[in-house]
C-alpha cells in the first residue's frame, strides 16, 4: 500500500452515493456545474445552528444546576437559621 | 426563603426540560461531554485508522455520561428521510472505525447519525465493517480505474448531480 491509499470517510460516503460521480469529480477532476449558493449557504447555516443548539444545551444544563444548588443553599441556610 | 427556592427548582427543571428538548433535536445527549467538533468551538482532530487505511473528522465526538465511552455523531441538518442512505451509514461506519482505531476500548461500539427530524443509531457490527471495507477498495479501484460507471438506478440521484452535463448514464425520468 502506498499514501495513496488512504481514504477519507467523505469519499466512502461520495463512492457509495454514486461511484461515477465520485470518479467524474475527484478522479477526473470534472467541474461541478454551479453549486447553488442557496444549497450551500443554507448547509452552512444549519451546521452552525447546530452547534450553537449544542452549546446553548450545555450552558441550559450548567445554569439549571447553578440555580439548584442556590435552591439547597437556601433551604439549608433556613434550617440553620 | 423557602418560596424562592421553589422558584429556583422551577426554573432549573424549566431549562433542564428545554435541555432535554434541544438534545433530542441535536443527537447529543444532555450531560454527554462533546470532546472535539467540526461544526463547533472544539476543533477536532482528523482521526485514522492505519490497519484499514481510514480516515475522518466526524462532525462530533461524545462521550457517554455514565459509561464513559467515546461515539462519532454525524448531522446531516438538510436531510428529510425517515430511512437511513447506505451512503450515510458507510460514512458512519469509517468514522467509528477510525474512532476505534484511535479510542480502541473506549469506543462506545456505536454511532450516531442525524437527519432533520429523525435519528439513527448504528452499531458497528462485522457486517457493516466488511460493507465499509469494501467500499473502500471500491474508491481505491476507481482512482485507478479507466472508467467507472454510475452504481445506482435512483433518478432523483442524477436529477440533482452536479456532473450531470459530464456524466452520460444519466437516468431519466
Amino acid at each position: 500500500m502506498t499514501t495513496d491509499d488512504w481514504v477519507s470517510a467523505s469519499d466512502i460516503a461520495a463512492y457509495e452515493y454514486c461511484a461515477r460521480v465520485y470518479w467524474l469529480e475527484r478522479v477526473q477532476c470534472v467541474g461541478r456545474a454551479e453549486e447553488p449558493a442557496d444549497r450551500l449557504v443554507t448547509g452552512e447555516l444549519h451546521h452552525g445552528a447546530h452547534g450553537r443548539a449544542v452549546v446553548a444545551q450545555r450552558w441550559l444544563v450548567r445554569v439549571a444546576i447553578a440555580l439548584l444548588v442556590v435552591a439547597a443553599g437556601l433551604v439549608w441556610a433556613r434550617g440553620r437559621g | 426563603m423557602l418560596g424562592l427556592a421553589a422558584c429556583l427548582v422551577l426554573a432549573a427543571t424549566a431549562l433542564l426540560v428545554s435541555a432535554a428538548r434541544l438534545a433530542a433535536r441535536t443527537g447529543v445527549r444532555a450531560g454527554a461531554r462533546v470532546l472535539a467538533s467540526d461544526v463547533g468551538r472544539e476543533r477536532s482532530p482528523t482521526l485514522e485508522s492505519p490497519a484499514a487505511r481510514i480516515r475522518g473528522r466526524p462532525d462530533y465526538l461524545v462521550r457517554e455520561r455514565v459509561r464513559r465511552r467515546i461515539y462519532p455523531v454525524e448531522i446531516k441538518p438538510t436531510r428529510e428521510s425517515v430511512t437511513l442512505y447506505e451512503s450515510d451509514a458507510l460514512q458512519l461506519a469509517a468514522y467509528m472505525m477510525v474512532t476505534e482505531a484511535h479510542y480502541g476500548r473506549r469506543f462506545a461500539g456505536y454511532g450516531l447519525v442525524r437527519y432533520r427530524s429523525a435519528e439513527f443509531r448504528v452499531t458497528l457490527t462485522p457486517e457493516l465493517r466488511r460493507r465499509c471495507l469494501a467500499a473502500a477498495d471500491g474508491v481505491r479501484a476507481a482512482r485507478r480505474a479507466a472508467d467507472v460507471h454510475r452504481s445506482h438506478a435512483v433518478a432523483a440521484r442524477c436529477r440533482g448531480c452536479a456532473v450531470s452535463a459530464q456524466c452520460g448514464e444519466l437516468l431519466g425520468g
